[in-house]
């Protein structure tokens, strides 16, 4: 008597929970999100790893490293929020959550106190393109450099010679500059900020990475590959 | 009698908490705020280092908030930021109901946040530290009242900076790097 009720137990519990994992399954497929992958432009720019370091020379005529210190992904769901999984992104009742996979990548030199922001946004709708960050400039790198005439803000140039290499095809492309300005009108305080154009260019290579940062000072950063 | 003193007792106590809960300012907090002469009103000031041949240009400002008849509610906003660097400051400093806080934006793109919220220094807060001493001397000028940023016990640090020095009326006075170079403050950009 006692063993049937608990067999009869366990197949209603087995039951129970086969019904569950297949509601599951079902409910799985909808979870799985929708997401705008990043290009190869982004994925592969630099070719930059968590932990590398790179030679720079810098104009003042010293050199010093740069080195990987974050390579992340994260991802971005339609409202706006951050996620830094994939499988945490929640669930949409109505379909699959659309998002798009971010990449962020830092290069650090603990001296000359450099760090170098590189923002990658894989929403396809727009040009994908990678912002690089440098104390106040900016600099918006696209595919599109490397194609004649594309813009204004870029140019081709046939080769660059960077610390005793020559590199081929270097897009060079003009930079903006962020300013903050306090002013006071009327006795009310505020703050006036402005991403005007900037003389600074960054010369790269999609496989290279940066090659080249020249500043609206006329100092510049480049980079110092091994000779062969 | 009883209830006309229970309720003097009662106004009393209210009294007494709503002046221990009015945001103010310590004395020795006042100064950085109440400066007759904010000389941070000039727009660049520069960094350097000699021996490394750096001379960094930092655009800075600062300005005060909810800037009212009660001078207890003036908040003072600093922002400093090096033009190439990786120097970027952000200090707020407003009253509370235990004499004033400070708050800390730094980072490259001043996205890492810390709160200083009880001024008896030095405060700790997790592994960061902000003192104040009464003089400091950067490059043979000698500044009162001075804040010091340390963040060397900080794991990881993300600040990109071990230290910095702010001094009141004049702003960024040094800032010290990881491995230890330091960059201080000159009247002019020429070595």
């Amino acid at each position: 008597m006692i063993r049937t009720l608990v067999k009869n137990n366990l197949i209603a519990c087995g039951l129970f929970v086969g019904a569950f994992v297949g509601c599951g399954d079902v409910f799985s497929d909808l979870c799985i999100p929708d997401i705008d992958p990043l290009c190869d432009f982004q994925k592969k720019f630099g070719g930059y790893d968590y932990g590398d370091t790179l030679h720079f020379s810098h104009s003042n005529g010293y050199t010093f490293d740069l080195a990987v210190v974050k390579d992340d992904v994260s991802y971005r769901t339609d409202d706006g929020g951050l996620y830094n999984r994939e499988k945490d992104i929640p669930c949409n009742e109505n379909g699959p959550t659309t998002a798009v996979r971010l990449r962020s990548v830092r290069l650090e030199a603990v001296f000359p106190m450099l760090s170098i922001d590189l923002e990658m946004d894989g929403d396809n709708r727009w040009s994908q393109s990678i912002e690089v960050y440098m104390g106040q400039y900016r600099f918006s790198l696209n595919r599109s450099d490397f194609e004649e005439k594309s813009s204004e803000k870029s140019r081709l140039v046939d080769s660059v010679e960077v610390n005793g290499h020559v590199y081929r095809n270097v897009a060079v492309v003009e930079g903006v500059r962020h300013t903050e300005k306090q002013y006071a009108y009327d006795g009310v305080q505020g703050v006036k900020k402005n991403d005007a154009p900037s003389s600074a260019k960054m010369y790269y290579l999609e496989k290279k990475g940066i090659i080249k940062i020249e500043l609206e000072d006329g100092s510049f950063i480049a980079l110092k590959e091994n000779l062969k | 009698m009883n209830k006309v003193i229970c309720l003097f007792v009662l106004l009393l106590l209210v009294a007494c908490s709503d002046s221990e809960n009015a945001p103010y300012y310590a004395d020795n907090i006042k100064t950085f705020v109440f400066a007759d002469d904010i000389s941070v009103g000039d727009s660049v000031i520069y960094l350097k280092n000699d021996s490394v041949d750096i001379v960094e240009p930092i655009d800075h400002y600062a300005l005060y908030k909810n800037k009212v008849e009660d001078d207890s509610n003036w908040t003072l906003i600093y922002h400093a930021d090096a033009r190439a660097l990786a120097i970027h400051v952000m200090l707020e400093i407003s009253p509370n109901s235990d004499g004033g806080g400070f708050l800390l934006q730094c980072g490259s793109r001043k996205d890492f946040s810390i709160s200083f919220d009880h001024p008896e220094f030095p405060i700790k807060e997790k592994g960061y530290m902000l003192d104040l001493v009464d003089s400091f001397k950067v490059a043979g000028v000698l500044y009162r009242d001075v804040l010091v940023f340390d963040g060397t016990r900080a794991d990881p640090n993300k600040c990109d900076m071990a230290r910095f020095y702010y001094a009141a009326n004049y702003g960024l006075i040094k800032v010290v790097s990881k491995n230890g170079i330091e960059l201080s403050r000159s009247s002019k950009s020429s070595n």
